[in-house]
């Protein structure tokens, strides 16, 4: 998303990411992946995640389910959402970019986020230590879709469709020493 | 169809939203897990 940024600009549409997490936690991730736009916290859900309809309740700390929602400019009216089933399964930006461009809007700014006190929670993967986890899990999700492909012709498409999604992250990382 | 209510969330600054205000774009929303 980040690498699009200017993208969704030029649409007239401005990102912000909302999860559970404490700003401090925000400040890291914004830090580490030079995310060109804030993340808001939403910690007991109650501000925009569960109204959204959009707390898991099948996690113990009920975090959010990964989604992608487009509001208009009048904020009354939800346009399109996309529900993923997990935090691999993001939407393409080009097509979301349809989405927003559909919407025929004149280009708006967003100023680079301020960072508060970097305080990552006790979870966080350190960048040297990132691209590694994403091979790992690129690894892993190769081997799964592998070893149970007899099983189901879906098991192997969703296995690939991981991959494609570990790569473009990995790629996203490159990208971060341009 | 839901609406970005009035709720104030901080950002990674501390600095406070309110996303309903921002009437001169649309917002894109992207809920993530965190675990930061």
């Amino acid at each position: 998303m980040a690498q699009h940024h200017q993208a969704f600009l030029d649409a007239g549409v401005r990102l912000f990411g909302v999860s559970v997490d404490r700003p401090g936690q925000h400040a890291a991730m914004v830090d580490v992946l030079r995310l060109p736009f804030p993340l808001l916290s939403d910690p007991d859900r109650s501000g925009l995640i569960g109204p959204l309809g959009l707390s898991n309740p099948d996690d113990p700390r009920e975090i959010a389910i990964p989604a992608t929602v487009l509001f208009t400019p009048d904020r009354q009216v939800e346009a399109w959402r996309w529900t993923s089933r997990d935090y691999a399964d993001r939407i393409p930006e080009p097509v979301l970019l349809d989405r927003a461009r559909d919407q025929a809007l004149p280009p708006a700014t967003q100023p680079a986020p301020e960072l508060g006190p970097i305080e990552p929670g006790p979870k966080a993967v350190s960048p040297e230590w990132l691209p590694h986890y994403l091979r790992g899990a690129r690894f892993a999700a190769l081997a799964m879709g592998l070893r149970h492909r007899h099983l189901d012709e879906s098991v192997k498409e969703d296995s690939k469709a991981y991959v494609a999604e570990m790569d473009r992250f990995l790629e996203a990382l490159r990208h971060l020493d341009d | 169809m839901a609406g970005l209510h009035d709720a104030i969330l901080l950002d990674q600054a501390g600095r406070e939203w309110r996303l309903r205000d921002q009437r001169d774009a649309a917002t894109l929303l992207i809920t993530f897990r965190g675990d930061w």
